[in-house]
């Protein structure tokens, strides 16, 4: 992302650089025909062709001290204020030692020794000022204190020179240069060196093409100096060159800083300020970027958590896929939600989104696989590994365990619901190292906790279905206890049959002539009571099942004839007149036939109930089915008992509300939960002519439900 | 087989009442059998010697129900009931209006036959006398009233001279009514006479405070 815009400088800066003369050759071209110019003026006049080249290098002194000093408060190091104010100094130096070369007859009486020791100084501070420079290359000093130390060397200098002679000769008429003056070439060549060096460690603060300009500079200028060790006459070849050589260094310097200062100041003065800005940009890239998957993130948890909270579809469902966006969004390749024990010694899996490619996790996670991992949870500390070597030397056992699981990199978070740890949430990738960003990281306890409330809220939905099949299964246990007699009646009848029909047979057969077809009808009829009684059973089978309902296609005049085969005895008994009415070719239905059966025993019961207060006469119930409205099935049970209240007509369906003494009132209830569980409504009138009738209407299965 | 005699089975399920049908007829009897009560009631055929097997739970009329019902019209027969669980307090009311046995479904074929069986005795009992009481009335009623209420003073155990005096009438002709009384009933003493009219249901006269005054003889 940043590589860009930068490219971009790039090119802008080139074409900034463009009005410039076409092309490094002419350019080069022109300083050779000037330098050629210069080397012949020197032949000619030797005093000229000095004060041209002193007057250009005080003219390049003094611009780089305009840029240097206009442009240090961009700067963050030393480097070009120090040298910027150095050469003014030195320019200065070196404007005295031309008017103080021989022949310039500014100066009265002077030889070659003033303007050769005003030299050497201005070569001392201009060398001592890059050495200077160069180590400030990396901090940043006060302006003030370079004026100060310039100033006071400059004037130093110049002082020795002219007010107090110490400053020891450097050319001596009779014997040429001093040792001094050598000497003091080869030390300023060696301070330059330094300072090059010292640049050079810090090179990477120039920009590429300052740089070589810069060293290009140093190595002219040492060239230089070193010429000026071997010349023997102040008008001499040496000299030239010394000059010609210096004359290309200031050019150089001059590209360097003062055409860079001014045409590119970026490149210069700028260049730190650039970088600030570039590291700035980066920050502020890198920042958006944190914020912006910070957001992201938010924005998915908050949807999650709407989500979990009102769940279009199961809550399980909903859980599920919560976990796999999750795992989306942090672009891993597994996640689990994990459910420690009470005694934290093993962690079960609830979900798990994986690729089938995956090794299998499994089911339960024991406190011996994984300790090192269960006890941070315990110690509610998000465990984060970029990589299994993150893990310290005591988790030997886990790192086995996840290594196993092919994880790579993995994070878990524990989820604690009141003091006590509940959840884990684990992420893991297969295969790669990652890092897991840290502010990511401590966002994921949000969606720790949003997946802690589902699963908690989850638990307690289990919790209640359980008990309310639970509930339902109990009501239907004492349904069938209330009928135990009638039920033990329904099968007594069948076996009953069943022995006196063998036994007659067993006799017809002593006889002499036993009759074959009579035989045959004996047999008949008990493998037809030996079907009755295994219908009972059947029935009874299915009332008292366990286990959760199912739903199939249901027949429901059979569930009817069914329940009337188990409560018809205990009609007889009490003396009730037990009819039905059933509806031919009725559509099935869709639900579970134990609960249906529950439904039409449950109201059956109320029915005979309502009834025996009546006269012995007087006692009958009708049960019937008939298509209702609209694709659904109608089951109605009439009876002829006292009725109901009308003003209590709707809350005979609310649990514990009972008219008869000694009931508990769940009956209808129940009843009413189960037909709601099947879509269906349930409701009761009373009849014109006494009594009361129950309503039950149900969906009826779509036409694929019907053939299957 | 029909000398054996006839069971009547009453029973509201049409495959058990049949099976017991079957039992009966492979044991020689003659066997008829009704959905309730009322259908027995409808149909009874009380010129033969027979006994009812009786479901004691059945829609309707009950097999006690049906018990009560034939006592109250005098036309009582040996009942032997089946019931699905046995009930000690339906039982034993039962037995005591006269049931022959009370027996619980599924029945064993030797207990049921053997119930059957005493039923039909009983009935067969039964049914001698009721003819035998029939002839002892029927001999009763060809006395003069003066002779039955001679007869109705004897069965007091009062002396001749007692019943002439509360007769008003002379102790001679209480003689001749009694010699007539005992040749006309076929008594060969007081004793047999005694037995005979109780079976017939012909009852002593009311003679007030002297019946306390038992005399032997």
């Amino acid at each position: 992302m940043l590589r860009k815009p930068a490219a971009m400088r790039e090119n802008q800066q080139q074409e900034l650089g463009a009005p410039r003369p076409a092309g490094p050759w002419a350019g080069l071209a022109v300083i050779v025909c000037v330098m050629a110019g210069l080397a012949f003026m020197a032949s000619v006049n030797f005093l000229l062709f000095h004060a041209l080249i002193e007057v250009f290098s005080v003219i390049v002194a003094g611009c780089i001290f305009v840029v240097a000093w206009n442009g240090r408060r961009f700067l963050d190091n030393s480097f070009l204020p120090s040298v910027g104010i150095a050469y003014l100094f030195v320019g200065l130096l070196d404007l005295l030692h031309t008017l103080a070369y021989k022949g310039m007859g500014v100066f009265s009486n002077v030889g070659s020794n003033l303007a050769t020791q005003l030299w050497t100084a201005a070569r001392y501070l201009e060398a001592a000022a890059l050495l200077v420079g160069a180590l400030l290359l990396k901090q940043k000093v006060r302006a003030e204190l370079f004026w100060l130390l310039y100033a006071a060397l400059a004037l130093g200098l110049t002082l020795t020179i002219f007010a107090w002679p110490v400053y020891p000769a450097c050319y001596l008429e009779d014997q040429g240069l001093t040792v001094f003056k050598k000497v003091s070439e080869y030390v300023i060549c060696a301070l330059f060196l330094a300072a090059l060096a010292v640049l050079w460690r810090g090179r990477e603060r120039f920009e590429p093409g300052v740089w070589r300009l810069l060293a290009g500079f140093f190595v002219l200028r040492i060239a230089s100096e070193l010429a000026f060790t071997l010349y023997v006459d102040v008008y001499g070849f040496f000299n030239i060159v010394g000059h010609l050589l210096k004359l290309a260094g200031f050019m150089v310097l001059y590209r360097a800083m003062v055409e860079t200062g001014l045409a590119r100041p970026y490149a210069l003065l700028f260049r730190d300020l650039k970088r600030n800005e570039e590291q700035l940009e980066q920050r502020v890239a890198e920042r958006t970027r944190e914020v912006t998957e910070a957001l992201a993130f938010e924005r998915l948890v908050a949807e999650l958590s709407a989500r979990l909270n009102a769940p279009a579809e199961g809550l399980s469902e909903a859980i599920g896929d919560a976990l796999r966006r999750l795992v989306e969004f942090f672009q891993a390749d597994r996640g689990m939600l994990l459910e420690a024990n009470a005694d934290l010694t093993e962690a079960r899996v609830l979900y798990c989104h994986a690729p089938s490619a995956a090794p299998p996790a499994p089911e339960v996670f024991q406190r011996a696989m994984v300790p090192w991992l269960l006890e941070s949870a315990r110690q509610r500390r998000t465990v984060c590994l970029d990589s299994l070597d993150d893990l310290p030397r005591e988790a030997a056992t886990d790192r086995e365990a996840l290594a196993r699981l092919g994880t790579t990199s993995g994070l878990l978070l524990p989820v604690f619901v009141g003091q006590r740890l509940r959840y884990g949430l684990a992420l893991d990738c297969l295969g790669s190292r990652r890092t897991w960003p840290q502010a990511l990281r401590e966002r994921l306890r949000l969606a720790g906790e949003v997946f802690g409330n589902a699963l908690t809220r989850e638990r307690g939905e289990q919790e209640a279905g359980r008990l309310r099949r639970e509930f339902i299964r109990m009501d239907r246990m004492t349904r069938m206890g209330e009928l135990t007699a009638a039920i033990a009646h329904e099968l007594n009848q069948p076996l009953t049959a069943i022995l006196s029909n063998a036994q007659a047979a067993l006799r017809f057969m002593d006889h002499a002539d036993p009759d074959p077809d009579q035989l045959r009808e004996i047999l008949k009829d008990i493998v037809e009571d030996d079907r009755r009684a295994g219908n009972v059973i059947r029935s009874l089978r299915s009332l008292v099942k366990r286990g959760t309902a199912r739903e199939e296609p249901v027949d429901l005049n059979g569930v009817i004839q069914e329940v009337l085969a188990l409560v018809h005895s205990d009609a007889v008994a009490r003396k009730v007149d037990l009819r039905s009415r059933l509806a031919e070719d009725l559509p099935r239905l869709l639900g579970d036939k134990a609960l249906l059966q529950q439904v039409l025993l449950n109201l059956l019961m109320n029915a005979v109930e309502a009834v025996t207060e009546q006269a012995a006469g007087a006692r009958a119930v009708t049960v019937g089915t008939e298509r209702g409205a609209a694709g659904t099935l109608r089951l109605y049970v009439r009876d002829t008992g006292p009725g109901l209240p009308p003003d209590k007509m709707e809350r005979v369906f609310e649990p514990f509300f009972t008219t008869r003494q000694g009931g508990l009132g769940m009956g209808l209830a129940i009843t009413a939960s189960i037909v709601a569980r099947h879509r269906g409504r349930i409701w009761a009138e009373n009849n014109p002519a006494g009594g009361a009738t129950f309503f039950v209407e149900l969906p009826a299965a779509g036409p694929a439900g019907g053939q299957a | 087989m029909s000398a054996k005699g006839t069971v009547y089975v009453v029973d509201d399920d049409p495959s058990v009442r049949r099976s017991l049908a079957r039992l009966a007829r492979a044991a020689g009897y003659e066997a008829q059998a009704f959905a309730s009560a009322g259908e027995f009631l409808a149909s009874e055929d009380l010129r033969a010697t027979g006994c009812l097997v009786l479901d004691v739970r059945m829609p309707g009329l009950s097999g006690m129900d049906l018990q009560e019902e034939m006592r109250k019209t005098g036309r009582a027969m040996p009942i032997v009931f089946l019931t699905g669980h046995g009930d000690v307090p339906t039982s034993v009311e039962a037995m005591k209006k006269g049931a022959v046995d009370f027996l619980t479904k599924p029945v064993n074929d030797e207990e049921l036959l053997a119930a059957i069986a005493a039923a039909i005795r009983k009935a067969a009992q039964d049914q001698a006398a009721r003819t035998e009481a029939q002839e002892v009335r029927r001999r009763y009623e060809s006395l003069s009233p003066r002779e039955q209420e001679v007869l109705r003073y004897v069965l007091t155990g009062m002396l001749n001279k007692q019943i002439a005096l509360a007769l008003h009438i002379a102790e001679k002709t209480v003689k001749v009514h009694r010699g007539r009384v005992m040749e006309k009933m076929r008594a060969e003493s007081v004793a047999e006479l005694v037995r005979m009219t109780q079976k017939a249901g012909i009852e002593p006269a009311a003679v007030g405070r002297q019946t306390g005054n038992v005399v032997t003889w």
